[in-house]
């Protein structure tokens, strides 16, 4: 249980700061406190910055998701 | 106790998961797309594409990370995973919807950029129409395709209150008439042309003369500049020029026409259909070819766009610049956000290309500027075409800090050049003498092509190119 737990904490904390990483830098782009590519008005930020956030976004999340379904240890002694 | 956590707990845990599965859908169509980008430069598609979704997916994908992270967070803070078991009917169904909206995404985001996308979701398309013509012309074409180099017969008479060009200009008809190209002329007649006798030395008056003299100067400034490539034809004449200083480089192609028909736009009006800048200019037999506007993704719903002639593009024109050229051969720039643009006005006015993007990096003296309607003000790679008088004009290419490719699209290391801030490059159209110059669609998209090589990094597709044909 403890185990699942610090799997579950470490995953969510990695994407809660990936996405705050990427939501800050969003807003320096979008200001132009940070230059971007000129064409890339829509896209926001250059296009080699882009491919770390959908790999952790992946990642993180399905690993979230078979994290909270991995079945815990049954309790010794617990009986139906 | 136990009740409260069975009862509770489970809400957010759905609320979760459902955000960890949107996360891992976009993530996943993200990834695929990256790698399939790798191969086909089409990630301009994402960007533009008209979908919400998808034009702000960059939003939404940190923003579904973060959900989810916090959420999964929070329900493991109210213990909720230890009771969590999904029966198998409600796993499956997941699953299912999971594969239903990673499917539907991926043909959102994917399938039009390769034209796998069956249905049309985009505006309506006008159609293009074909302007009137000052000068004439040869065989009409009934559509504008990208090869075409010919100016199409105008299927509209002439407006009654155009303005005329001066009768040594060109070889105009004596008056106006509705059928201006009743008898073409086949034969390739003298054209006094839009340069007169200016510049005649430039010229081959046999068969074309081409030549790569890589003969090297250093200007005052300390700027070395080379002449790499000329032509010499019988309409057209090309000086094209490498400046290196520091470690900035840019191009300037001196452009000399006899006929502004030899200034020549390929283009795609559909943007699906966009295209390398070496493959328009391959395709058009272009002698020296640069990106322009990108019209098909920069131009939706906004913008007059004329190319080879032909109105392809009728809206208003509000907060870009407009550029255009005319038949006569002259250029003129106009700030949308100033000037009331009447677009009847200027369709009236013998117009032969229009760009819509900007900004117009001189004021309406040739000097140079400091404020420009961009916000893009930073140094870039950057292309531009400038003006100095009818039928002479200029290519400008400016590389830039991204990767330098060659022409099959290999690698050539990192290019250290900086490439140009507006108002760098302002200054230097207007120390060159030009009378006008307008900025095209830079970064990525900015290249230049000659003789089967490529300035630049031009890693996009674009939509369309200026050519020059002879």
């Amino acid at each position: 249980m403890k185990k699942k737990k610090t799997l579950i904490t470490v995953t969510g904390v990695i994407a809660v700061v990936t996405a705050i990483i990427y939501l800050v830098l969003l807003l320096l782009f979008e200001t132009e406190t940070l230059p971007y590519d000129q064409t890339e008005t829509l896209l926001l930020v250059p296009g080699y910055f882009l491919l770390p956030l959908p790999l952790v976004g992946f990642f993180a999340s399905v690993l979230l998701q078979i994290f909270s379904v991995i079945p815990t240890k049954k309790r010794s002694g617990k009986k139906k | 106790m136990r009740n409260n956590e069975q009862r509770g707990v489970p809400v957010l845990r759905v609320i979760a998961m459902v955000f960890a599965n949107l996360t891992a859908i976009l993530s996943a169509n993200y990834i695929v797309f990256y790698i399939l980008d790798h191969f086909n430069s089409n990630m301009h598609f994402v960007v533009h594409s008209e979908f919400f979704l998808t034009k702000y997916l960059h939003l939404f994908l940190p923003l579904l990370l973060l959900l989810t992270g916090l959420f999964y967070l929070l329900v493991l803070a109210g213990g909720g995973f230890r009771k969590m078991k999904l029966k198998k009917p409600v796993l499956i169904t997941i699953v299912i919807i999971d594969i239903i909206l990673a499917g539907a995404f991926a043909m959102t985001v994917n399938a039009r950029a390769f034209g796998w996308w069956p249905f049309k979701y985009e505006q309506q398309e006008q159609q293009p129409v074909a302007l009137a013509t000052l000068v004439p012309t040869q065989q009409p074409t009934e559509e504008p395709t990208p090869e075409a180099t010919e100016t199409p017969v105008p299927e509209t008479p002439v407006p009654t209150d155009a303005p005329t060009l001066a009768p040594d200009e060109t070889a105009a008809p004596e008056t106006p008439t509705p059928e201006p190209t009743e008898e073409p002329t086949p034969e390739p007649t003298p054209i006094a042309g839009l340069l007169g006798d200016k510049f005649k030395e430039k010229f081959s008056d046999g068969e074309p003369v081409v030549s790569e003299p890589n003969t090297s100067e250093t200007l005052e400034d300390g700027t070395v500049r080379t002449l790499i490539y000329t032509y010499a034809g019988r309409e057209v004449a090309i000086e094209l020029y490498h400046y290196q200083k520091g470690k900035l480089e840019y191009q300037i192609a001196d452009l000399y026409l006899r006929s502004i028909e030899k200034l020549t736009a390929i283009y795609e009006a559909d943007q699906g259909k966009a295209k390398g800048l070496v493959d328009f200019a391959r395709g058009g037999n272009a002698l020296i070819a640069i990106n322009s506007d990108y019209f098909s993704a920069n131009a939706k719903d906004e913008g007059l766009i004329i190319r080879n002639g032909m109105m392809i593009k009728n809206n208003p024109c509000r907060h870009a610049d407009l550029c255009v050229i005319y038949q006569d051969g002259t250029v003129r720039c106009f700030d949308c956000r100033q000037d009331n643009i009447d677009n009847n006005a200027i369709l009236a006015s013998y117009p032969y290309h229009s760009f819509y993007f900007g900004p117009s990096i001189l004021d309406a003296d040739g000097n140079a500027k400091k404020k420009f309607n961009s916000t893009l003000e930073q140094q870039n790679p950057r292309t531009a075409f400038g003006y100095y008088e009818p039928g002479h004009y200029a290519f400008i290419g400016v590389r830039g800090t991204r990767g330098v490719k060659d022409i099959n699209g290999k690698s050539l290391g990192n290019g250290k050049s900086p490439g140009l801030s507006l108002t760098e490059l302002s200054e230097l159209c207007a120390k060159l003498g030009m009378k006008a110059a307008y900025n095209f669609d830079g970064g990525g998209s900015s290249g230049m092509y000659w003789n089967e090589n490529l300035f630049g990094h031009n890693s996009r597709v674009t939509g369309d190119a200026l050519i020059i044909v002879d």
